[in-house]
């Protein structure tokens, strides 16, 4: 091999060489630096956690005086019907008096209180802790999170009383009492599994709102209060549209985060576009490079296939020579992709929360995989070319 | 490998030459294996040509060569590589050595392919033709004789059944063209193989088993 590579060292250029290394960096720099902020900068966006694993809009009705904001069957069918509707689900509310202590620090204080449910299908919690068990008494419930905040900015502060996190809140147990009419209560346990900025309702699970609806006001109307619709695409007219005809209001991730999203989306894809026009030049530059590399060896090539070598053999130090400069390239980027993150997540991660807290791994797998590519084309490309050099006339 | 055989073949240019009064082309012609060929030529003959169909650089020929019993046109390149490495070697006319490298270096290249000849018998190979201190000289600085004789050391350096020695001796002199002789039927002897040889007018002192006239 030491040979091999002495004889066809002579005509490589440095030049050449330099420039491909020089594009393919910035380019592979520009491509791995925009995936790994748009994965630094999403949680920021759609907040730490979704709730909901699908794009949804939650339809309501607005309140009037007089009428009811709840929807009936035709209502509902109609909405269902709608082509941009993927699947629907109605909100149930409970229809008995529910009642809600908690004991912290000796103290207690209890107050009036309502659930609503969603299908579970569209609630992104493990299933472990999201069930309910008549046997059991035990009923898990999402707060919003502005509830822990109303808590700890206005009411603990103006009573004196300790801030709270969501994990020592977690920890809390909820006494519930459910009335069963007259003076008689159901005492159950309530568990907070998860806070949420999706939506602003106490949520249990849909499994418990049925059994309790069915036992403890077994004669209510139970009608959608509101309506969760998950959707392919929460930006499309069609929904704005549908809902102004209709006079509906709607609520859900669409407002704010998803539009960022969206800009957030095509920010990167445009930038790791640029990033991918610098690499596939550069790839052009390397082929090319490598062409004249072997046209200008080309007797030496043939004369070694002449004396034995293998065509494989012989492309092997060209080969070599893509892997190293493809592995140092990515590696480098990689480097230069890690210090530059370290710098703007020092930046970020003062002004909010959860910035950096994503890994490396999916860029490093990204980059990976890019070089991965590249050099399988490079070595495709050396090997026709010298495959046609040996080939009989 | 123990035979090759020609039959019919004649090289594409030479197909429609009515003139042609040769003991290879057009005729049916078996080299065989652990015997000595001298194929005698005048220029544009078709010599080189021959060596190139033999040796599975070009295919501008008709009729068949057939390697025992194989027709060689159905050969792809990783045959022709596994021929070149095993079976069949070759003295090119225009010797293919590689300038940039050293004697030694231009042995060596070959011989670590199938390792056949020990670093001791290389050298002992330079000493024998007389140029023992050229081992670690550049091939583009010595003289073509030179040249010649690294060629040969070269085309031994790999097993095979035969050697193919095109216009070997074309710049050497009459005792170095002896001591080539003896040291190709040494190893044709110790290894079995068989040796066709072409010339233009100088041949190597042999008794050849048959000679034949392009």
């Amino acid at each position: 091999m030491r040979l091999i590579r002495k004889l066809l060292r002579k005509h490589m250029s440095f030049v050449q060489l330099a420039g491909f290394f020089l594009a393919n960096f910035i380019g592979i720099i520009i491509i791995l630096s925009g995936l790994q902020i748009y994965q630094d900068i999403k949680p920021l966006l759609v907040g730490d956690k979704e709730l909901f694993s699908k794009d949804y809009v939650v339809i309501s009705k607005p309140v009037t005086l007089l009428g009811d904001s709840t929807f009936d069957e035709e209502e509902v069918a109609e909405v269902a019907e709608q082509e941009w509707v993927v699947s629907w689900g109605k909100f149930i509310s409970s229809q008995y008096r529910v009642d809600a202590t908690i004991r912290f620090g000796g103290r207690g204080f209890t107050t009036h209180m309502f659930f609503e449910s969603v299908p579970d299908n569209f609630l992104d919690v493990e299933p472990e802790l999201w069930r309910f068990d008549e046997q059991e008494r035990r009923i898990p419930i999402i707060l919003p999170r502005n509830y822990i905040n109303l808590y700890n900015f206005g009411f603990s502060t103006a009573r004196g009383l300790p801030q709270i996190t969501e994990s020592m809140m977690k920890s809390i147990k909820i006494e519930v009492r459910i009335n069963r009419g007259g003076l008689n209560n159901d005492v159950y346990e309530a568990e907070i599994v998860d806070f949420t900025d999706d939506i602003n309702t106490i949520l249990v699970p849909e499994a418990f709102m049925v059994w309790a609806n069915e036992h403890y006001a077994p004669n209510a109307d139970e009608k959608a209060s509101r309506l969760i619709v998950e959707v392919a695409n929460p930006t499309d007219k069609r929904i704005t549209d549908f809902v102004k005809e209709h006079k509906y209001q709607t609520e859900g991730k669409e407002e704010q985060a998803s539009k960022a999203m969206f800009l957030l989306k095509i920010c990167v894809g445009v930038i790791v576009a640029i990033g991918a026009i610098f690499s596939i030049l550069s790839i052009f530059i390397l082929t090319l490079s490598i062409y004249l590399l072997v046209e200008k060896n080309s007797e030496k090539l043939q004369n070694l296939t002449l004396i034995g070598y293998t065509p494989a053999k012989v492309a092997r130090p060209y080969t070599s020579l893509a892997i190293v400069l493809n592995v140092a390239i990515v590696a480098l980027a990689l480097w230069v992709v890690g210090y530059l993150r370290g710098i703007y997540t020092e930046k970020l991660g003062s002004m909010f929360e959860g910035v950096g807290e994503s890994s490396m791994m999916i860029t490093i797998l990204a980059g990976a995989s890019i070089a991965l590519v590249i050099i399988l084309f490079n070595a495709f490309v050396i090997r026709r070319k010298i495959n046609g050099l040996a080939r009989k006339r | 490998m123990y035979k090759i055989t020609l039959d019919n073949a004649v090289a594409e240019i030479f197909a429609q030459r009515e003139d042609l009064h040769s003991e290879i082309w057009l005729n049916h012609v078996e080299f065989e294996r652990g015997k000595t060929y001298l194929i005698e030529a005048e220029s544009g003959t078709g010599k080189s040509s021959l060596c190139s169909y033999l040796y599975g650089q070009r295919g501008d020929y008709r009729g068949e060569i057939l390697f025992d019993n194989e027709n060689i046109r159905d050969f792809n390149t990783t045959r022709w590589c596994k021929v070149r490495q095993h079976t069949l070697s070759i003295l090119f006319q225009d010797l293919k050595l590689f300038g940039e490298l050293t004697a030694l270096e231009n042995v060596e290249i070959k011989n670590r392919i199938r390792h056949t000849l020990e670093h001791k018998e290389i050298v002992g190979l330079f000493e024998e033709l007389g140029i023992p201190d050229k081992l670690k000289s550049r091939i583009d600085r010595m003289s073509y004789g030179q040249q010649q004789r690294v060629a040969l050391i070269r085309a031994l350096a790999q097993p095979m059944d035969f050697l193919l020695l095109d216009e070997p001796i074309s710049h050497l002199d009459d005792r170095n063209s002896d001591i080539m002789r003896d040291i190709i039927l040494r190893y044709a002897k110790k290894n079995g193989f068989g040796v066709i040889s072409t010339s233009i007018g100088k041949h190597m002192n042999i008794d050849y088993d048959k000679v034949l006239k392009l």
